[in-house]
């Protein structure tokens, strides 16, 4: 039963290439990437008396336990939320994982 | 009489598979294993579009996520991993993201699909 840690990089549209440049850096393979909107206070998010929801890009990327810290800070680095990606990254824990063998990550 | 406090855990077995053979695992998984709900998202490949047009695959992508007993776990990945071993156009990802807690006693047994609660008789001490 193969373990790992899913990544999930929220950042905003058009930058998943940057995420995904970075995560391949630091050894992951391959990653899917959706389409959502962000939520804010309605009062804040007027343009010229117009509300507007910014757009986001999703990105999920399957890694292994050794390498999801480096690839972590790596997407950090470039698409953190100083970045012009304002990107907000986390990681949570998978298991029986099928379809892909993670263990044979670039690094390892 | 008491109530039956012995819960099934439940998880959130994801798949993700070009958007033409979603409806494969839905009506399998739905239909053959206890589950009783899930929902889809759509999204697409981290590849570059000309690479997927070069090696003729899909880059639109499904991403659903069934609500799904524990126990039936091996079972589900029977389905999951008979489907992907048919062709490369047929492959796909799938893991289970396992679930702490959760509110809803209505909820949990819809999820778990229990049709009816199930109350234990206490016996009458003399």
């Amino acid at each position: 039963m193969q373990t790992g840690k899913l990544i999930i990089a929220i950042v905003n549209k058009g930058n998943s290439d940057l995420v995904m440049d970075a995560a391949r850096l630091a050894g992951a393979t391959g990653g899917t990437i959706l389409n959502a909107y962000g939520t804010t206070n309605e009062e804040n998010s007027k343009f010229f008396g117009v509300p507007y929801f910014p757009e986001k890009d999703i990105v999920l990327i399957i890694v292994n336990n050794k390498i999801s810290d480096d690839v972590l800070s790596k997407i950090y680095n470039v698409a953190g939320l100083k970045s012009k990606a304002t990107g907000f990254i986390f990681s949570i824990d998978i298991n029986n994982i099928l379809g892909i063998n993670i263990n044979n990550e670039k690094n390892n | 009489m008491k109530k039956n406090n012995n819960f099934e855990k439940i998880c959130i077995l994801t798949v993700i598979v070009s958007q033409n053979h979603a409806n494969y695992f839905i009506n399998r998984i739905i239909n053959e294993i206890d589950v009783n709900y899930c929902y889809t998202l759509s999204g697409r490949g981290s590849a570059a579009n000309a690479i997927h047009r070069a090696l003729d695959i899909d880059n639109h992508k499904s991403i659903i996520m069934f609500l799904i007993k524990e126990s039936l776990i091996k079972k589900a990945n029977k389905i999951i991993e008979d489907r992907f071993s048919i062709s490369k156009y047929a492959k796909g990802i799938s893991f289970i993201i396992k679930i702490d807690s959760m509110i809803g006693y209505i909820l949990y047994n819809f999820l778990i699909n229990q049709k009816k609660i199930k109350y234990i008789k206490k016996e009458n001490k003399k």
